[in-house]
Formats: structure tokens, sequence, C-alpha cells
């Protein structure tokens, strides 16, 4: 192929991206330097970013975030890797049960949140008091863990696929329990895919957006900062803070990309350097 | 005793799997059974008893006063061509950048690895100017456009890497036979890489078909709107008619729910790949 055409294939992709995607993200991180009025708009540096630092819906909605992320890890990864230890046997019957366990993750958040609103909800639900003020974090979390458990069930049961027949049988021969086996052997051969769910389940923490707006569009006490900036922008008109907040969530993520990758290599680079 | 024990474990274990997948299943069942009760007071009075009688009165509702069918013709077209445009464009990008000599090509390999990584909220807020600008806002446009843009870097990573696995003599071979690079490319190439078509595909459906953050914020006209946004809507016109609107969320959950059944190897498949990557 000339290198003319390969240009030709790859350019109609990256304009796209650039247009779309890139371009904007770049925007967003000049519009939150600054404070539109009308038609006009003034450079006010830092200032968005300092008002956050002071902010107490902001503050609440961070700790919200980190909540939640501890919360998920516990219902959506370690009940997922559970159901996939306990699934591991290609059986018909485990078979059937993992469609069951996986199916929530096919539906719209926006499905899950208007049912389990229905539910919950005070007044009429058939489980009032749920979403109050005390437990609605927990419980978001829990309907999160409901409708993603599968969803890392599946992830675990690819990684526990590779884990080799002959190790499993050495183990068994040695005499190693189920939990033993579990603890020594697969959960290390694992390694692999429990940095990939971390990576999915701590960045989601902070995409996360349909449930909580569904749920409780107008609550304080569950905001996080996807919503929080959603309501700066579209109900106070505030485009400068709210870019600001975009522009914090979307550091956040790196951060905790660059954290996670850098965990595992630090890990890997311990388990690489021999024994004296 | 240790025997009759274990054969005893057996079927009681199965039993309590069985009864965590009913949990499961639960919610979702009590959404279509609540769908075909006939008032708020079965639903309510009622919650957890079979309906009465089974009538699908309630579904005609939520098509006709709910404009179900144009919700569902516009998330058709959404999904279906950002899906078709995403698979064309990322696979035409991917073997551009699975040879070794494109230039800047670990550049371009990582800028893509961050739009990965980018969250909606990174973008979002100009993109509502933007399309005001490009004139395309409050049209499928609006949604077709992004969702393509959002769903390309995976797209790219997958296809860069499987188009980089294959035998470099698959292309010596077409070009000593006279076969041009655009035949080379549609007629050879894209059919061996049928499986990562494939995964590409179920994961951009499965990314764009339950969309709401985006469709909620660039779609105003209703007649554009598509399925989560349009229940939404639902809602709040019909908040106290709850059998409708089951019957509505049922009805939008179903294609997902029938698609995942019947092509159970392939959108397990495409999770595993996406997540992975």
């Amino acid at each position: 192929m000339t290198r003319r055409g390969q240009i030709l294939f790859f350019v109609p992709a990256l304009a796209l991206f650039l247009v779309f995607v890139l371009i904007p993200s770049t925007q967003t991180l000049i519009d939150s330097l600054y404070s539109r009025q009308g038609s006009g708009r003034d450079f006010v540096g830092a200032l968005y970013y300092r008002y956050a630092l002071t902010d107490p819906k902001f503050h609440q909605s961070l700790a919200n975030n980190l909540l939640y992320m501890l919360w998920t890890l516990l219902f959506e990864v370690v009940l997922g890797l559970a159901l996939a230890v306990g699934l591991e046997k290609a059986t018909r019957f485990n078979h059937l049960l993992r469609v069951a366990f996986f199916s929530p993750a096919v539906l719209s958040m926006v499905v899950v949140g208007l049912v389990f609103g229905f539910l919950f909800k005070d007044g009429v639900g058939v489980l009032p008091g749920l979403l109050n003020e005390r437990c609605a974090l927990v419980t978001i979390s829990v309907i999160s863990g409901w409708a993603s458990a599968g969803f890392f069930m599946v992830i675990f049961l690819a990684g526990l696929a590779n884990v080799p027949e002959e190790v499993l049988e050495a183990a068994r021969l040695d005499g190693a329990g189920a939990w033993q086996t579990f603890w020594s052997i697969k959960l290390p051969l694992l390694k692999e895919v429990i940095y990939v769910s971390l990576l999915i389940c701590f960045t989601g923490a902070f995409k996360a957006f349909d449930l909580f707006w569904v749920l409780l569009p107008n609550q304080d006490h569950t905001s996080i900062v996807s919503t929080l900036l959603v309501k700066e922008v579209v109900k106070f008109d505030n485009q400068g803070y709210g870019s600001a907040l975009a522009v914090i969530l979307t550091g956040l993520v790196l951060f905790t990309v660059a954290a996670v990758m850098g965990a595992k290599s630090l890990w890997l680079r311990r388990e690489r350097r021999p024994i004296p | 005793m240790n025997r009759t024990l274990n054969g005893l474990k057996s079927p009681l274990k199965r039993l309590a799997w069985l009864l965590l997948a009913l949990l499961f299943l639960y919610p979702m069942l009590w959404m279509a059974s609540s769908s075909f009760k006939s008032s708020n007071l079965e639903i309510f009075g009622h919650p957890f008893a079979v309906p009465h009688q089974i009538s699908f009165a309630n579904y005609q509702k939520a098509i006709r006063q709910g404009n179900m069918g144009s919700y569902f013709i516009n998330s058709f077209w959404v999904t279906g061509l950002s899906a078709m445009a995403v698979v064309c464009l990322g696979a035409w990008a991917g073997f551009a950048l699975s040879k070794r000599r494109f230039p800047l090509r670990k550049i371009w390999l990582g800028l893509f690895f961050v739009g990965m990584i980018l969250p909606v909220q990174s973008y979002l807020i100009p993109l509502m100017g933007l399309l005001e600008s490009l004139g395309i806002h409050d049209s499928l446009w609006a949604l077709i456009l992004p969702y393509t843009a959002q769903n390309l870097p995976v797209a790219i990573i997958l296809f860069a890497a499987f188009f980089a696995s294959l035998p470099g003599e698959l292309e010596e071979a077409a070009k000593l036979d006279g076969v041009g690079t655009g035949r080379f490319y549609f007629s050879i190439l894209l059919p061996v890489a049928r499986p990562a078509v494939a995964t590409i595909v179920v994961i951009a459906c499965l990314n764009t078909w339950n969309e709401f953050l985006m469709a909620m914020l660039f779609i105003v006209d209703p007649a554009m709107k598509t399925l989560p946004v349009g229940m939404i809507a639902f809602e709040q016109s019909h908040n106290t008619d709850y059998p409708a609107l089951l019957a509505g969320l049922s009805l939008i959950s179903l294609p997902m729910l029938i698609v995942y059944v019947i092509f159970n190897r392939q959108v397990i498949r495409g999770v595993i790949a996406g997540a992975v990557k």
C-alpha cells in the first residue's frame, strides 16, 4: 500500500476524533479559565479552581464519588469475582446461571434507575426509605452492583479460563482445599485481570452519572462531581465553573489510570527481582 | 457419613445458586409482571402478586401516548449508523496504523489511547456549542457524530492490533497477483477480520443504544429523542400511570435482552475484548 493510500485511510477517523473529542477537551480546559457574561468573556485564571476548593457542594460530591468507588469495589468487583469462582465449571447449569447474572448488564441505566425508583420511592414504593439521606449512597451502590457484577464475572471467568489445568491438578494432588487453591493459585494468576477490573471500577466510579441523575436528581446528599457539573452548566448557566469541574473530573480519571498502571508495573518489577 | 453429607451438599448448593439467580432476575421479572397489571392499585396493593389477567393494553398505551415508536426508530438509526461508521472508519485507520512505517505511528496510537480513557464529561460542554454552530443540534447527527468519535479509539486500537497480527505475506501475495490496495482491503482483509468486526459492533452498540447523558443534553426536540431520554420524558408526563410506564420500560429493555440471549457468545467476547484491550 502506498504511503498516500495509508494516509487517506487514516484521515477520516482522525478528523472525527479531533473535531468531536480532542479539540472540545482542550476547549473545556480553556473555558475553565474564563467567566462568561452575556456575549463577552473575561479571563479569570484559576478562580473557578480556587472556588471549587471552598465549595461545600463540590466537597460533598467528591466524597460521595470516593465512597461510591469503595462500595462498588465490593458490590461489583468482589461480588463478580465470587460469582466467577463459583460458576467456573463449564456445566450447562452454570452456563444458565451466568446468563442470569450478566443479563442486567445489558439494561439501560435509565431503565434500572426508574424501576428501582418505583420500588424504593417514599409513599408509593414497595420498599420505601432506602433512598433517604442516610443510606441512599449504599442503595445506589447495591443497584450498581446488581447491574454490573455480571460484567466483572465475565471478565474474571475469561481470566480463570487461562489458569492452566496442570497447575490445578498438581494442587489437587498435593491435597490443597478449594479455599487454599483460590488464595494461593488462582488469585495470583488472575493478577492481570484484577488490575483491569480495578481500572474499570475506579474510573467508572468517577464517570457514573445516569443512575444518580435518574434516581435522585435534586438531592445534595447524593450529588457526585458529574451530576454537579451538569447542574452548574444546565441549571445555572455557569459554563466556567462547570468546565473547571469537568477538568477536575478528567484529571481524577487520568490520575486513577496512572496510579493503577503504576502500581501494576511496580508490583511486577518487585516480583521479577531475583531472590538474594 | 461423609459421603451422604456430600451427596446432600451438592443439591443444596445448587438450590442456593438458583435462589441467588432468581434474586438477580427478580427486578426484571417484577417490571415485566407489573407491566401487565390493570392499575396502580394492583401494582402497589399487591406488589409481589402475579397479574390478574394478561392484557397488552398498557403496551398499546405506551406505544401510542409515549411515542415509543418514534424513539425506537431514532435509537435504531443512531445506533446503526454510528456502529457502521465506527467499523468502517476504525478498520481503515486501524489498517493504516498496523503498518510499522506509518508516519508518527506511536504518537497516534498514544493519542487514541488517551481518547479511550477520557470521560465524556471532558468534552461534553463545548460539544453543545459546537453542534449548534455546525447547525446539526437537535438532529440525529448531533448524536451519531459524537458517538462515532467516542467509540473510534477502541475500534482503531483493536483493529490495529488485529491487522498487525496477520502475516505480512498476505499483502505481498496479493500484490504479486496484481490485486490493488482497495480490492485487497475489501475482498481479502475485511472478510478475514470478521471476528474483530463482530467485537467492535457489540462494543459500539452497547455503548450507544443505552447512552443517556449526551442524548439528554444535545436533543430538545421531542421528535428526535432516543429511547433512554424518551423514557424520562414519558415518565415525567405519565408519572402516575405506573403500568403503562413499566410496559414502556419492558419494551425498551427487550431488544437488548433478546440480542444478548441470541448472540451470547459474540456479546461476551465483545465485552471481554472491550474491557481488556
